[in-house]
């Protein structure tokens, strides 16, 4: 037999039926003869039918919903998040595979020193570059360029007029094909306080014969962040509508997806469906149709689920 | 865990949020109340809860269905409120008026409220405060047995999975809670 001591535990897994068939008999049976344990069992009775008096609440349907609201803005926050970071991750082995795979090991560490002194020198390199254009002559370059006034582009003659603030103010005057004067046009678009400023330098970029790479970044950049919805989509209009570019489709496929994701005018987030359909992956279209399944648009519904219909018919 | 559950959490898995809500939408009352239960607390509750799902949603690709969805998630849970309790021990400086008010505000009582008899809930409110302020008392791993046991029912089989201890050990913590609430229920024994 237990001393009574052992049966105090005994008595609370009774009232918790977390007692073995046999332990419950021997519980019993010792209460039927120690008075002490009864009236520790009586104690404890009372006390666990005071703890099933406490007030069972929930929570209301409403509190509910505004905590599944909120967490699903912050799950989209992170889904984003870790986008971003396997982005980063897929272009770090990239760069790493390129590294690993061109040189031998004991060259590695040469190489690693190489490309620092080469970067080294590109930075000192690029710093220097400017904006060129000239006027009246002068060379000009972004470090004297203070803001951009005025921006005039005329399509049918493909001329770009510039007023800017330099040291003084100068007008520069250019094709837009010229490389000079889409660097400001870029500038223009980047730090233009002022949005039809902004939105005619999409405009002129747009008719350009051959777009530099930093006017394609830039363009993608005000399709991501331009406050005003106009330039955001006619940057993703223009961008639909080059070949794909191999050096920023990683950069621009991002810029998409979180379009897709976060952009509030459902036309934008359109061309972003359209820019990302055309890049042909197959993972992108799971993605595409994944989001659009759940847009609050149902043009943007329908037309998801189009496309995969489409998709399914040519698989057939 | 039927198959439906399991198809879920393999599409969570893959980074879809759509499948997670649903899936979580099973649990997430229980889960609120829990942690309700643990932080005494509505505010806290509603910042824990929130961070429950974010862990639970970075943390969902490592979930190998080696245990029951329900045990995983609940270890979360109950880990992040701990965690919570070591990180504040003071509260946020609102009184216990304020707090009933809160909870008043956003919570209700479980059951029919014809059934409820409003005399009867009036006197019980002393009581509840007093097996609160007792639950307060309790230490972490105390607290979490005797709520996961006593207002959840979760056997103790489970919560030993769930606190990932042996089934003894959640016994002694079971059995020193309820000792303590005794202890602070005692001037009621005589009522």
């Amino acid at each position: 037999m237990k001393k009574c001591k052992n049966y105090s535990k005994w008595i609370w897994l009774n009232f918790y039926d977390e007692l073995k068939e046999d332990q419950a008999r021997e519980l019993q049976e010792h209460l039927n003869t120690c008075a002490n344990c009864l009236l520790e069992f009586q104690d404890a009775e009372k006390t666990f039918n005071l703890l099933n008096q406490k007030i069972d609440m929930q929570p209301t349907e409403k509190e509910l919903q505004d905590n599944r609201s909120e967490l699903h803005e912050r799950l989209m926050l992170a889904k984003r998040a870790r986008l971003r970071k396997e982005g980063l991750k897929k272009l770090w082995l990239r760069m790493r595979d390129i590294v690993s795979l061109e040189f031998a090991p004991r060259y590695r560490f040469a190489t690693a020193v190489a490309l620092l002194i080469l970067g080294i020198l590109m930075g000192r390199y690029f710093s220097n570059i400017g904006i060129t254009a000239s006027p009246n002559g002068k060379t000009l370059t972004d470090k004297n360029v203070a803001a951009v006034d005025y921006l005039k582009y005329n399509p049918s003659t493909g001329k770009v007029s510039v007023q800017l603030k330099v040291l003084d103010e100068a007008l520069i005057e250019g094709n837009v094909d010229d490389p000079h004067i889409q660097t400001l046009l870029v500038q223009s678009l980047m730090t233009s306080e002022m949005p039809n400023i902004r939105l005619r330098s999409v405009d002129a970029l747009a008719t350009a014969d051959r777009l530099m790479q930093p006017a394609q970044t830039a363009l993608i950049s005000a399709l991501e962040r331009d406050e005003n919805p106009g330039i955001r989509l006619k940057a993703a209009k223009i961008l639909n509508s080059l070949p794909v570019n191999e050096q920023v489709r990683d950069l621009l496929i991002n810029t998409m997806i979180k379009v897709l994701e976060s952009e509030p005018n459902s036309a934008v987030r359109n061309e972003a469906i359209d820019g990302l359909s055309r890049m042909g992956e197959e993972g992108l279209r799971a993605l595409i149709f994944e989001a659009a399944h759940l847009d609050s648009n149902e043009y943007l519904q329908y037309k998801t689920s189009k496309i995969n219909r489409t998709k399914l018919e040519r698989l057939k | 865990m039927d198959r439906n559950e399991e198809l879920l959490i393999k599409r969570a898995q893959r980074g879809n949020i759509e499948a997670f809500e649903e899936l979580i939408q099973q649990y997430d009352a229980r889960i609120m109340k829990v942690t309700y239960d643990m932080l005494n607390n509505v505010e806290d509750a509603r910042d824990v809860y929130q961070d429950i799902f974010i862990k639970v949603y970075r943390a969902i690709s490592k979930f190998r269905f080696q245990s029951e969805f329900y045990t995983w998630l609940f270890r979360i849970a109950i880990n992040t409120c701990i965690n919570y309790r070591k990180k504040r021990t003071k509260n946020r400086g609102v009184s216990l008026d304020e707090l009933q008010e809160k909870q008043r505000e956003h919570w209700e009582l479980t059951g029919n409220p014809e059934e409820i008899d409003p005399e009867k809930h009036v006197l019980n409110e002393e009581l509840n405060e007093t097996i609160n302020q007792g639950i307060r008392k309790l230490s972490n791993q105390q607290r979490a047995v005797f709520v996961l046991r006593h207002y959840h029912g979760y056997k103790l089989r489970q919560i030993a999975e769930i606190l990932e201890c042996s089934e003894g050990t959640v016994k002694n913590y079971l059995f020193r809670a309820t000792k303590k609430m005794q202890e602070m229920l005692s001037s009621y024994h005589k009522i």
